[in-house]
């Protein structure tokens, strides 16, 4: 039972203290209504995704568009909380419940450093609930297993902040040296500010059905996949204070990934182009590694050689990532899907690819929670 | 006023030595062992689990340094993070008293220190992990000293 995306509609991501978490997703909801050429009365079921957003915030976004008293189903889980609702999307649809649903994702996060209920007061209190020290234990792991070293993540950001420059839509439109990035101020070492994403606020939508768009190329959903964790990693994103040695279990995005290939018949081999949770620069390397686009040991080669850089084999971030666009946790995985089917359809702002069939978007964050999903042109 | 633990159970202290041990627990069905002690096991979700002291001593197998305070922190900075190794099998993330990224395979031992104080004015304590190698540089000062 194939699944369409009959229209996509993206709220900016950004900062916008004059819009409200509503207005923010009744602005991607009109949008990718009017791009499915479809009325809010043909949307028989709403699911959004958010995780600041507060009780009912997808009734509000629809109450904007006047309410039709269609189910809305709200949905949290981390970073991947627009993926979730696009799950839940998809299933209502292969299971024939309905033709056609909207999937909305959301945000409005507080400034600075992200505080989170998921750490406990006592945690926060002994000095643990620093977020970006936990990346930054995670970036050291990966630099030591791949050969890297700090220079290799400031490219990172080089990449993904000139894809950026070219992305009306980001957050940041100015690309950077890898000089500029390793002069911004230590965050944690081996982070530097600019090697990490902003939390901040947007909105994005997408309309499913089961039967494909009149008017536009035909791009369905081949798989979508949301994982959490097994324990065992001391630095999974579900954050424990302890993990085993040796026998580390696969990661919630390693599962996903897996669940999604298998669900699609595909593999990375069959990818064109992938967005991926660059949260901060070695997040960015590591959901590689974990998509299987490069084999553990090898991120120094891809790196040297230009895999995943615009005109590389796999470009990865095109739409400039989260350190270009900023990261609004409920939206930044549907604000994936929309900018991939953009690029699908040949109508992508900024790097157009000659070629794109395949396309992949992964999150991953607290919880753990990793969502991987795979956009298939017809 | 009296000082008390950031969390009830979180470890034990030696009055003498001022020394900490971290209280995990050890699973009955799978012996697999976690950290903070759990009434239940993160790995297999058996009921049946028991506490117990972890060893005192560590090495550092990663570490970053904390520059800044995050909200409702009120210790000292900067200071480590670290992952540190307690048993061939364990390793826990932990506070650990530096201001410099320590290497790995660094010994530690597992202190205590005041991080602030509540609303009630208790001193809250929590695990603290300081290098060996500055713990036998400032009891030799103490001998020196006294």
């Amino acid at each position: 039972m194939p699944v369409y995306i009959a229209g996509v509609g993206l709220h900016r991501f950004g900062r916008f203290p004059n819009r409200s978490l509503s207005s923010l997703g009744a602005h991607a909801l009109r949008a990718a209504l009017e791009d499915a050429g479809l009325s809010v009365a043909s949307i028989q079921a709403l699911y959004c995704g958010t995780a600041y957003g507060g009780v009912a915030a997808g009734h509000k976004a629809l109450g904007a568009l006047g309410a039709t008293s269609i189910p809305v189903i709200n949905v949290e889980a981390g970073c991947a909380s627009g993926a979730a609702a696009l799950l839940l999307g998809v299933l209502a649809l292969r299971a024939q419940a309905y033709e056609c649903v909207a999937v909305l994702g959301m945000e409005k996060m507080p400034k600075g450093m992200i505080r989170s209920t998921f750490f406990e007061p006592w945690q926060e209190q002994a000095g643990l609930a620093v977020t970006p020290a936990y990346f930054a234990l995670r970036a050291q792991q990966l630099l030591r297993e791949e050969s890297l070293d700090v220079r290799d993540l400031a490219e990172v950001v080089v990449k993904n902040r000139g894809n950026g420059a070219l992305n009306p839509y980001a957050m940041f439109q100015s690309s950077v040296t890898a000089e500029d990035v390793l002069a911004s101020p230590e965050v944690c070492e081996p982070l530097r500010l600019w090697m990490l994403c902003s939390p901040n606020e947007g909105a994005a939508c997408v309309i499913l059905a089961r039967k494909p768009p009149p008017t536009r190329p035909k791009v369905r959903v081949a798989a979508t996949a949301l994982r959490s964790h097994r324990f065992g990693n001391v630095l999974g994103e579900h954050t424990p204070l302890c993990g085993t040695v040796g026998r580390i279990p696969p990661s919630a995005s390693e599962l996903a990934a897996s669940e999604a290939y298998e669900r699609a018949g595909l593999g990375p081999q069959d990818l064109d182009l992938v967005e991926c949770q660059d949260t901060d620069a070695a997040r960015e390397l590591l959901a590689c590694r974990e998509l299987g686009l490069y084999r553990p040991g090898e991120c120094a080669r891809a790196l040297r050689e230009g895999w995943f850089a615009p005109r590389g084999k796999l470009p990865v971030n095109l739409s400039g990532g989260l350190l270009s666009k900023g990261e609004p946790l409920g939206a930044s995985a549907l604000g994936q899907v929309v900018y991939l089917c953009w690029q699908l359809q040949g109508r992508a702002p900024g790097v157009s690819l000659d070629r794109c069939r395949v396309a992949l978007a992964h999150t991953v964050g607290r919880g753990a929670n990793a969502s991987v999903t795979i956009l298939q042109a017809e | 006023m009296s000082a008390k633990p950031v969390r009830e159970g979180l470890f034990v202290t030696d009055p003498e030595t001022g020394t900490a041990s971290l209280l995990g627990s050890r699973c009955a069905g799978c012996s697999q062992v976690a950290f903070p002690a759990s009434e239940f096991c993160p790995y297999c979700g058996s009921e049946h689990t028991q506490v117990m002291l972890l060893p005192q001593e560590g090495t550092i197998e990663l570490c970053t340094v904390v520059r800044k305070s995050s909200p409702n922190y009120r210790g000292p900075t900067p200071y480590g993070l670290a992952v540190v190794r307690l048993t061939p099998d364990l390793v826990i993330i932990a506070k650990v008293d530096t201001q410099q990224v320590l290497a790995p395979g660094t010994a530690v031992r597992c202190m205590v220190q005041a991080v602030g104080e509540d609303d009630d004015g208790n001193v809250l304590l929590a695990p603290c992990f300081r290098p060996l190698h500055l713990q036998s540089e400032m009891e030799r000062i103490r001998v020196a000293g006294s």
